[in-house]
């Protein structure tokens, strides 16, 4: 009776197709295998105290230390692999907690409507419209910088989208007909909600799941690079605030600057290719017909801008 | 409460690190359109130009008003625009500057000062002796002013009996006028006398005595001097000085590796590396003029001793025990710090009073070596053990040596630190949990509230040791001035003694014996004393200072005596 999501056989046939997705997904497997194995692929452990000599600080890269080192004298790229776990871990939590808050403001706005909708999404507005980040320092500043407490506050202030479009996709559902037949037999709200509500919506809360990661990335490494992260936990935003803070221009280390600022773009650009190649694949919406003008449909619908080469190329003609 | 940061910052007066961090500039050539015809003359061709020295460096002047400015670069550029009683030089010692001689009388309490000749404020008025007893009565008597008043506590009167004469009456004799007098500017009569408030006083056309006079002013861009040819004592041999804001300290080295400024103030240890090979330029490093010291504060206030008022006095207990800061001292490797820190650019500390301070640092004390075994043994000795394994010791009642280490967010160098001393640490079974924050919430917990147990932070003051001596002392713990709530009568008495012992040599054996106690009792562990250094450019002036025993970082002593390359 029910509409069951895409089998995955047939979702995986579709998504293999979508080469932009696929890149995304296997830079994003790439960050997390990096950092789940990171004991056994950095060189050296850059939570063990070592003692270093003055030539030991912002040293070229050499085969003992492939990325240089830092301005503690400490190995660059140990620093760098033990710095995708901050990164991923709080990428990941915090963006679960923004989607579970987001999912369950949309879903209840969008199948209950009325009062509760209104009161919902105002609130919703609300904090759309005060700036995240200021916030998330001012939250981070006040309570302790621990690991927990920065994953909370970006999780608590990154829902606002998830929301939205959680609400919108929920009130159509809730006009199709098997829902109005659902009720008409006498289900109760939770279990529409469970059984046909939910695992529409599901698709378009994993696409959004993956792109707050990246969000979340990018406001935890904008955290430790002003120095509100755990001082004693390795982030890149970390290694970025050390490097800039204490002269690696005037050394000329840029090692020390390259490796984590390529870390962060590595991950935040894995994370929004696999996120849009996700909604092709699983917003129908977008998802491209042959006979449809195809591409240039879908990038617009993606904000994307179009090529000055086409639109030139097409003005020629 | 705010007094601690302030202070700091305020007496600080020489040195531009400490307070740089902490204030917002802007691009420095955003705004130079009033001097850039100067500015950008190229090194080859200005023969026909007024001679401008540019100097690069991280601040700005917060005001115009000695009174009330704040600031080390306000400091930098009253020395250059200002002339007081006495000149401190770059080897720590003092000459007469509008005096041309002083007369003390035998029971050391009435000082009489004949000025020079010819002495004349910038808008032509000749400054007289009133000038410099007004000005003395203005500091002692505005209570707006927020530092300059500890200078005039011992003044009794200042009167001007002549033009040329000063008579200034102690209260009791002080082994230390010079140091009092060198910050207290002499201000035009003539102005001053007429502004009504003299704490909101923004003081823009800045007439003074000194040797360069106020061109033109821009907070975080820049300030222009034009000098003074005909001055009374020192004529420099430039025609101006244009000191540009920098915003990062890395653009401020490119500023100076590609000729943009001729000299910068400072700079990151790690630019010294790079600079050094620079054939255009010379680096120079030296213990700082006025005293900045970096200091590891123990909270060992005891609950008799807590501030009755604002004291919430939570400190680990253990810290109150003296073996337990012993074995942290031994634990501590301080030249691991110098070389990550400071790459090298200074020397290990023992107390408050710094190398720096010359005759008055006791260099005969012998410091706790680094031995990561003699701290476990004493730690073991002590009674604190680790009895449930989890890496961290327990003080004899249970409670795990587990610390707070707190240190200002505007501070680069902290983070290391705490870096490097929870590695040291560690290997002695103490743990700490470590958090910036910024410089107005750690001096809420600090002082006199005694909320912390570690805190990493610093002292800058001027040249004389009494301030930093002061810092230990029973008295000071109510006011928030004596951070780690030490309290040894002993070295109470000492401090009073010395504040009116007259015979320099006595007193410095005083305060030798007051660094040997307070080194004996660990209130502080003392990692460093850094180095300051600068950097100018040798292709267009020459003759900068650089054999001074301590790096004169107040430009004036450089700008007064450099000239051009192609003269």
């Amino acid at each position: 009776m029910s509409p069951s999501p895409p089998p995955i056989r047939s979702f995986w046939r579709t998504f293999r197709r979508n080469r932009m997705g696929m890149v995304g997904a296997v830079m994003l497997i790439l960050a997390v295998l990096i950092a789940v194995f990171a004991p056994a692929l950095a060189p050296y452990n850059p939570y063990q105290p070592t003692r270093v000599t003055i030539d030991d600080i912002y040293a070229p890269p050499s085969p003992a230390h492939p990325f240089g080192t830092d301005d503690a004298g400490k190995d660059v790229l140990s620093s760098f692999i033990y710095g995708a776990r901050v990164s991923l871990i709080v990428g990941f939590f915090a963006s679960f907690i923004s989607v579970v808050i987001g999912g369950v403001i949309g879903i209840s706005a969008g199948f209950y409507g009325g009062k509760l909708e209104n009161g919902l999404m105002r609130f919703t507005d609300i904090m759309l419209v005060i700036p995240d980040f200021p916030l998330i320092v001012l939250l981070v500043a006040l309570t302790k910088p621990s690991l927990l407490n920065i994953i909370v506050v970006i999780g608590l202030l990154g829902w606002t989208s998830s929301a939205r479009l959680v609400r919108s996709q929920t009130l159509s559902v809730k006009q199709r007909k098997f829902v109005l037949r659902a009720r008409a037999i006498g289900a109760g709200n939770f279990h529409i909600i469970r059984r046909h509500i939910f695992p529409l919506v599901l698709p378009l809360i994993v696409v959004n799941t993956v792109l707050v990661i990246s969000l979340a990335v990018l406001n935890e490494s904008a955290l430790s690079f002003l120095g509100l992260s755990d001082p004693t936990k390795i982030s890149w935003g970390q290694m970025l605030n050390f490097a800039f803070t204490r002269g690696a221009m005037s050394a000329g280390a840029w090692w020390a600057l390259v490796a984590p600022g390529l870390g962060i773009v590595w991950l935040v650009l894995g994370c929004t290719l696999l996120g849009q190649g996700l909604e092709q694949v699983l917003n129908p919406r977008l998802e491209t017909h042959h006979l449809s003008v195809g591409s240039k449909m879908v990038a617009r619908m993606m904000g994307m801008k179009e090529k000055p080469s086409e639109v030139k190329a097409v003005s020629g003609d | 409460m705010k007094r601690h940061y302030l202070i700091l910052c305020a007496l600080l007066l020489l040195l531009l690190a400490a307070c740089g961090g902490s204030q917002p500039t802007t691009p420095a050539d955003s705004g130079d359109t009033g001097s850039s015809s100067q500015t950008v003359t190229t090194p080859a061709a200005e023969a026909a130009g007024p001679v401008i020295v540019r100097v690069g460096w991280g601040g700005s002047p917060d005001t115009l008003n000695p009174g009330t400015a704040v600031l080390a670069e306000a400091y930098t550029i009253f020395e250059l625009v200002y002339d007081s009683m006495y000149q401190l030089q770059p080897d720590g010692s003092y000459t007469l500057e509008l005096a041309e001689s002083v007369d003390v009388s035998a029971d050391g309490t009435v000082y009489t000062y004949t000025l020079r000749d010819g002495i004349t404020f910038h808008d032509g008025e000749r400054l007289t002796a009133s000038d410099v007893a007004f000005s003395y009565n203005l500091y002692a008597s505005q209570e707006d002013f927020p530092f300059l008043p500890i200078y005039t506590s011992y003044f009794d009167s200042v009167e001007a009996p002549d033009d040329k004469t000063v008579v200034l009456t102690l209260t009791e004799a002080i082994p230390n006028i010079e140091s009092q007098l060198i910050y207290l500017y002499v201000l035009p009569e003539h102005i001053w006398a007429d502004v009504p408030d003299a704490a909101e006083f923004e003081n823009t056309a800045m007439i003074g005595s000194g040797p360069f006079k106020m061109k033109e002013y821009r907070q975080n861009e820049f300030v222009s001097l034009d000098a003074v040819k005909d001055h009374y004592l020192k004529g420099p041999q430039i025609d101006g000085a244009v000191f540009q804001t920098f915003d990062n300290p890395d653009a401020l080295v490119q500023a100076l590796k590609t000729g943009q400024v001729d000299m910068i103030t400072e700079m990151p240890n790690t630019a010294v590396a790079a600079l050094r090979n620079d054939a255009n330029v010379q680096v120079v490093s030296g213990p700082p003029l006025s005293p900045s010291v970096t200091d590891i504060i123990f909270n060992v206030v005891t609950p008799e001793n807590c501030p009755p008022d604002d004291g919430i006095c939570t400190g680990h207990p253990a810290l109150q025990d003296r073996n337990v800061r012993l074995a942290l001292a031994h634990a501590t490797d301080k030249q691991n710090i110098i070389d990550v820190v400071l790459l090298g650019l200074g020397a290990p500390g023992l107390t408050l009073i710094p190398d720096s301070l010359g005759d008055f640092y006791n260099d005969q004390i012998q410091d706790y070596e680094f031995d990561i075994a003699l701290a476990n043994q004493i730690l073991d000795d002590a009674g604190y053990v680790d009895s449930n394994n989890d890496g961290v010791r327990e003080t004899p009642d249970g409670r795990d040596l587990i610390f707070r280490l707190n240190w200002p967010s505007d501070s680069v160098d902290s983070p290391r630190m705490a870096e490097l001393l929870a590695g040291n640490w560690g290997q002695i079974g103490v743990r700490t949990e470590q958090q910036s924050l910024d410089p107005d919430t750690l001096t809420s917990i600090c002082c006199p509230a005694f909320d912390f147990d570690i805190i990493l932070w610093g002292w800058g003051s001027d040249p004389d040791p009494s301030f930093l001596l002061s810092v230990m002392t029973t008295d000071e713990i109510t006011t928030g001035t004596n951070e780690t709530g030490y309290s040894n009568p002993e070295y109470d008495e000492l401090f009073v003694q010395q504040a009116t012992t007259l015979d320099d040599a006595q007193r410095i054996a005083i305060i030798h014996r007051m660094q040997e106690i307070a080194h004996h009792d660990i209130p502080y562990i003392i990692p460093y004393y850094a180095q300051e250094v600068q950097a100018f450019r040798l292709d267009r002036f020459r003759g900068w200072l650089t054999d001074a025993g301590k790096v004169a970082l107040e430009d004036p002593s450089s700008l007064l005596v450099i000239e051009p390359v192609n003269r």
